[in-house]
């Protein structure tokens, strides 16, 4: 132990350079991100924001049982994750594709163009994006309309209102808003690989396919592997406006999610010790999920988070 | 350029299955803009009936003119110029610092950093305790409550340490050898060889902060001169709605129709907020779209 | 890289510049106030606000609402952060809990005649237990309330389909949905577009459009939730979810669904769809409250008057007593308070009871005589077409006029004042009929009345209480919780009760009723006390 100890103080010292350039940003964080967890003492209570903190009614563990005991708890459990891993999944295929698409692409000119386009549909929020999709869709919408014209149906399909199909519309439109602003990331990783690497595989003969295969992918592996651990963390905290402004009473039982039930509980009602509860409850599942994550990475030994 | 000396049949195969897929994205994506663009040019009481699809049915520059008539708009344009170049320089640069050194395999509190900083994305303390920190810190009705709590972000730190482990090891020792300090590493090896990566954060971090109100909504919204764009925008949005939504409804019968709808506003205000980003991108883009020229490094 | 520092630079010096502080005019009192509607920010100066200045020498700063209330409410309360007077819509509550307003009683009765007298029909119900008054209604109706053109809710129904059947007068919901039946087969196709029969609204916190149906049905105005049915002297509170007229009305709107009348779509639309397929001319019928089908109708009466939707009290027989006009009432359950951060409240007072003297409101609303509106011989305000014409741009009436600073959310009068003229000006008795459209008109003419809600009885005399739903049920309570669960419990089995096979509908209905028997019990107790409260001490 006490040579153990003695060896990290020496290194440290040795490692000053780093601690000091270190040491300004450890601080910060704990101000920032740590001082206010004391909130979370807030979930075993009934917090009500007029009285002073030692004023609060203490209520054990009442939220957390309140929250878990709740008749849609596990729909909304289900809903979430599902819908969660379906964005996760197709929105990283989706963008991984379309940077290795653009980066295929030989006119400078239109790779460019068509990566700024690609991203538009991020400036474009949710309340519009919404009414786009759910016009597209509706039964004299533009995908109604090619469908009966090419001959596919023959009257129109409600999209809006088969319940089984709203986590795959969710999904879709998911892939829609996301996919050019996604694709940043690993076009910035593609860009960085040695073009030695590329000439060096067309004498070998290889092909363009087997150059992405051999050489793009595994040089995008730990950038995706890291990608796939953080939003493993995030399954939980899936973003409530896209699918709150799609859903309809019609495909409630698999639209409802955990960050709707919430609100409607919590802070819609000023209960902000449920909310808090609820928070505590998302952060536990997160970190359940991210540290597993991370492990598994570990063990397949490629790149890790922490 | 790599360019393949005969085209088998697999090669004009991927050629079309690459540019369909192109195609088929930019319709997609770009309609969507196009018809957003059209609402935002045409005359709001029409937009209702419906039916506007790549050109304004009622053309009218009234929606624009209602938004940006206005004083305050252009100083809230100011107020948002200045957080985003603020957080996105000196965001973009300490995150890249932190990322550096937590890089560093063998830094002993390279585990302890990258864990405090990892947990920060799965945990938060809430709305009030946060308000009382920084009314603690004396950030409300602040201007540097936008730059302070967002300028190193677990997310973008973890996406460049994992872009610097990629980085050859040799350039760091080779360095070391000429004794070169960590700081002078990190200046002047580790940041020019990481410019496509921290482009990237550095477009995340403007586009975040530039369409950021939320922020101003908790802290700031009594201070009028720290308003920014998006505020504002929101302000004319929020008015809007509210003219056909239930706070107006004891006047409901009283109000004359408003000619300037909540969906109008909404596509005005995604145009003007798109804009300036779009006017701006092509600078960063050229980093990480321009490609091998650039020199890549990765072996 | 050089430019780039230089840029920075000048940022640096320009935010700092921010956030030095706004010099104040020092020969005004000014006032910090924290308004719970949107608006934007007062430019400092228009035709109404410049005088009332002048007259008061207070000015205002106002911070108007961006985000969510709940948030900043929850944000003010914890950090004791507050402006001197504020307006939290049904939030004020909360205020007064936290012990953030003053009590207004003595200020009242020392500083504020105009208060005292114009809101004296309403002190009662502003007292909370404590028998103090911490806030102050907007709308207060000192005399005779005003009439309007439309009511606040309606079986709207299609224009076309009246002229059709010679304006018949609909009384019960089988009548209404056979003349709209028969119309739409007859006439399938309006613009080229397929008829819809019946639509209903069925989006967010809107979808009370659609779940309100039987209680209106039943005769009654809206209450919210439930509705207190008279049992000899007493109001008991009672549930219409879950009712046998609740099982009607969903049972003919899954008949009228399969038979292709009710719009297929309605349930998975949101309100801009709403309005695009309304303001089309080819929806029939629909259920709303007036000013959800407002921006439609406008479009209407400009574009295909033919096709305006005109209001009827439906009820589901025609037996029934319908008294589904609002009894006139005021919102005593919000508005604008005083708070303990306020360092001269009697000079806070003196203004609020500045705004609320017949006077300044006729300023307010109407303008200045001889400018923007004129008087008759008989002393009755009127406005030429040249002033109406004005007064229609709602932009010129907010930014230039000035009114909503100094209106909305702020005490104020409404009705008919001591001479007969009403303070709102689109309420003046002579303004209804006469302002209105030719469309409207027609309609009118057809069945003898001089505005829409001619068509209806008169409301309710009694129920001191009205409306329900103005009741919030306490934070934490079971009542509350009950409340979320059955509006989550209404918009899963709506949809399906309306849209499945009517073969199925016996089944659905079940399923329904039995979710929703173990919400109600709490919510009908807290219910019941605050009626018996307000019947007691309003």
């Amino acid at each position: 132990m006490k040579s153990s100890g003695n060896t990290f103080w020496q290194k440290l010292w040795k490692q000053k350079a780093l601690v000091l350039m270190s040491l300004p940003f450890i601080i910060y964080v704990i101000i920032f991100k740590y001082i206010p967890l004391w909130g979370w003492l807030m979930a075993f209570q009934n917090y009500w924001p007029g009285n002073s903190f030692f004023e609060q009614t203490w209520v054990g563990l009442e939220n957390f049982r309140l929250l878990l005991s709740d008749p849609v708890f596990f729909d909304v459990l289900r809903n979430t994750l599902a819908m969660s891993v379906i964005k996760l999944l197709s929105g990283m295929f989706f963008s991984i594709l379309l940077a290795l698409v653009l980066n295929e692409v030989r006119f400078a000119k239109f790779k460019k163009i068509t990566q700024t386009i690609s991203y538009l549909p991020h400036f474009i929020s949710w309340v519009v994006g919404a009414n786009l999709v759910m016009n597209a869709l509706s039964t004299n919408g533009i995908v109604n309309d090619l469908l009966l014209n090419l001959g596919i149906v023959d009257s129109p399909i409600m999209f809006m209102g088969i319940p089984k199909l709203f986590w795959w519309i969710v999904g879709a439109s998911h892939v829609w808003k996301t996919v050019g602003f996604g694709a940043i990331l690993y076009l910035a990783s593609i860009v960085s690989i040695s073009p030695s690497l590329y000439e060096a595989a067309v004498i070998d003969g290889a092909s363009r396919l087997q150059r992405i295969r051999y050489i793009t992918l595994p040089a995008l592996k730990p950038v995706i592997i890291i990608l796939l651990i953080i939003n493993v963390g995030r399954l939980m905290n899936m973003g409530f406006q896209q699918i709150y402004l799609l859903s309809n009473g019609r495909v409630i039982e698999y639209s409802r999610i955990f960050r709707i039930f919430e609100l409607d509980f919590g802070l819609k009602m000023m209960r902000y010790s449920f909310a808090t509860a609820a928070g505590i409850f998302r952060s536990l599942v997160s970190i359940v999920l991210v540290f597993s994550a991370n492990q598994i990475a570990k063990m397949m030994g490629e790149e890790r988070l922490i | 350029m790599i360019r393949a000396k005969k085209r088998g049949w697999d090669d004009i195969l991927l050629d079309v299955f690459i540019y369909t897929f192109l195609i088929a994205l930019i319709i997609v994506t770009l309609y969507p803009f196009l018809n957003t663009l059209a609402i935002s040019f045409n005359e709001g009481r029409d937009s209702i009936k419906g039916g506007i699809y790549l050109w304004p049915r009622e053309f009218t520059t009234f929606n624009y003119e209602s938004l940006l008539t206005d004083q305050q708009i252009f100083h809230a344009a100011g107020v948002s110029i200045a957080r985003t170049v603020l957080t996105t320089v000196f965001g973009t640069f300490l995150t890249a610092m932190l990322a550096y050194v937590i890089s560093r395999k063998d830094f002993v509190l390279r585990k302890f950093i990258t864990f405090i900083y990892v947990l920060t994305m799965y945990v938060q303390g809430g709305l009030i305790p946060t308000y009382f920190l920084y009314q603690r810190l004396g950030l409300t009705n602040n201007f540097w409550v936008y730059v302070l709590p967002g300028l190193v972000a677990a997310f973008n730190l973890i996406i460049v340490r994992t872009y610097i482990n990629g980085l050859p090891e040799s350039l760091i020792e080779s360095a070391k050898i000429d004794g070169a300090s960590e700081f002078t590493i990190f200046l002047k090896i580790i940041m020019p060889l990481s410019k496509p990566v921290l482009a990237t954060i550095a477009i995340f971090t403007a586009v975040y902060h530039w369409s950021a109100w939320w922020d101003v909504f908790l802290y700031n919204s009594s201070n009028p001169a720290l308003a920014t764009l998006q505020y504002e925008l929101m302000k004319v949005l929020a008015t809007a709605n509210s003219m056909s939504g239930s706070m107006q409804q004891a006047l409901a019968n009283s109000a004359q129709s408003a000619q300037i709808t909540p969906r109008a506003i909404r596509a005005t205000m995604t145009i003007i907020v798109t804009v300036p980003i779009a006017v701006v991108y092509p600078f960063l883009q050229r980093y990480f779209v321009h490609g091998l020229t650039l020199g890549g490094v990765k072996e | 890289m050089k430019k780039g520092l230089s840029i920075l630079f000048l940022m640096l010096v320009l935010s700092l510049a921010f956030t030095a502080a706004a010099g104040a005019q020092d020969d005004l009192k000014e006032f910090d106030v924290f308004i719970s509607v949107s608006l934007p920010d007062y430019s400092g100066s228009s035709i109404v606000g410049d005088i009332i200045q002048k007259e008061t020498g207070v000015k205002l700063n106002r911070e108007y609402l961006v985000g969510d209330l709940e948030q900043k409410v929850g944000l003010m309360i914890a950090s004791q952060d507050y402006p001197d007077m504020l307006v939290a819509a049904h939030f004020t509550d909360k205020f007064v809990e936290a012990g953030a307003l003053i009590p207004l009683n003595d200020l009242i009765e020392k500083h504020a005649p105009n208060i005292k007298k114009y809101y004296a029909k309403h002190l009662d119900a502003l007292k909370k237990e404590d028998g103090n008054i911490y806030y102050l209604p907007q709308l207060a109706i000192p005399f005779e309330p005003a009439e309007r053109r439309y009511p606040s809710v309606g079986f709207f129904i299609n224009k076309r389909v009246l002229e059709a059947n010679d304006y018949p007068f609909i009384k019960s919901f089988d009548q209404y949905f056979k003349l709209i039946e028969d119309y739409q087969k007859e006439h399938p196709e309006y613009n080229g577009q397929k008829t819809i029969g019946y639509t209903t609204l069925f989006d967010g916190w809107r979808r009370f459009a659609t779940t309100n149906g039987p209680m209106h049905l039943m005769g009654y105005p809206n209450e919210g939730g439930f509705v207190p049915v008279k049992e000899g002297e007493e109001y008991v509170v009672r549930p219409y979810y879950g009712s046998n007229v609740e099982k009607y009305y969903y049972k003919k709107l899954n008949e009228m669904y399969n038979k292709g009348v009710v719009d297929q779509e309605a349930f998975v639309s949101n309100f801009d769809q709403y309005l695009e397929k309304i303001s089309s001319g080819r929806v029939l019928g629909t259920l709303n409250q007036y000013w959800q089908v407002q921006q439609a109708q406008e479009v209407l009466i400009n574009e295909r008057p033919d096709s305006i939707m005109v209001p009827f009290p439906v009820t589901y027989d025609p037996i029934v007593e319908e008294h589904m006009r609002d009894k006139p009432y005021v919102q005593t359950t919000q508005g604008m308070g005083i708070t303990t951060a306020c360092e001269d409240p009697v000079a806070a007072i003196k203004y609020l009871d500045y705004l609320v003297s017949i006077e300044t409101q006729h300023l307010i609303q109407w303008g200045i005589k001889g400018k923007h509106y004129q008087v008759d011989e008989d002393g009755m305000f009127y406005r030429t077409e040249e002033q109406l014409a004005k007064f229609r741009d709602p932009n010129w009436v907010r930014d230039v006029f000035g009114r909503h600073y100094f209106y909305n959310a702020f005490p104020s009068l409404t009705g008919l004042g001591p001479n007969g003229n009403s303070f709102m000006p689109s309420r003046q008795p002579s303004a209804i009929y006469a302002n209105s459209s030719a469309a409207e008109k027609e309609v009118m003419d057809a069945y003898g009345v001089k505005s829409f809600t001619g068509l209806y009885n008169k409301p309710f005399e009694d129920r001191k209480y009205f409306p329900l739903w103005t009741i919030t049920l306490p934070t934490n309570s079971k009542a509350q919780i009950e409340s979320t669960r059955m509006t989550n419990a209404l918009v899963q089995h709506v949809p399906t009760l309306v849209m499945d096979s009517t073969e199925k509908f016996e089944a659905n209905w079940d399923a329904y009723t039995e979710q929703i028997s173990g919400l109600m019990d709490a919510q009908i107790k807290e219910y019941q006390k605050q009626i018996d409260w307000r019947m007691e001490n309003w």
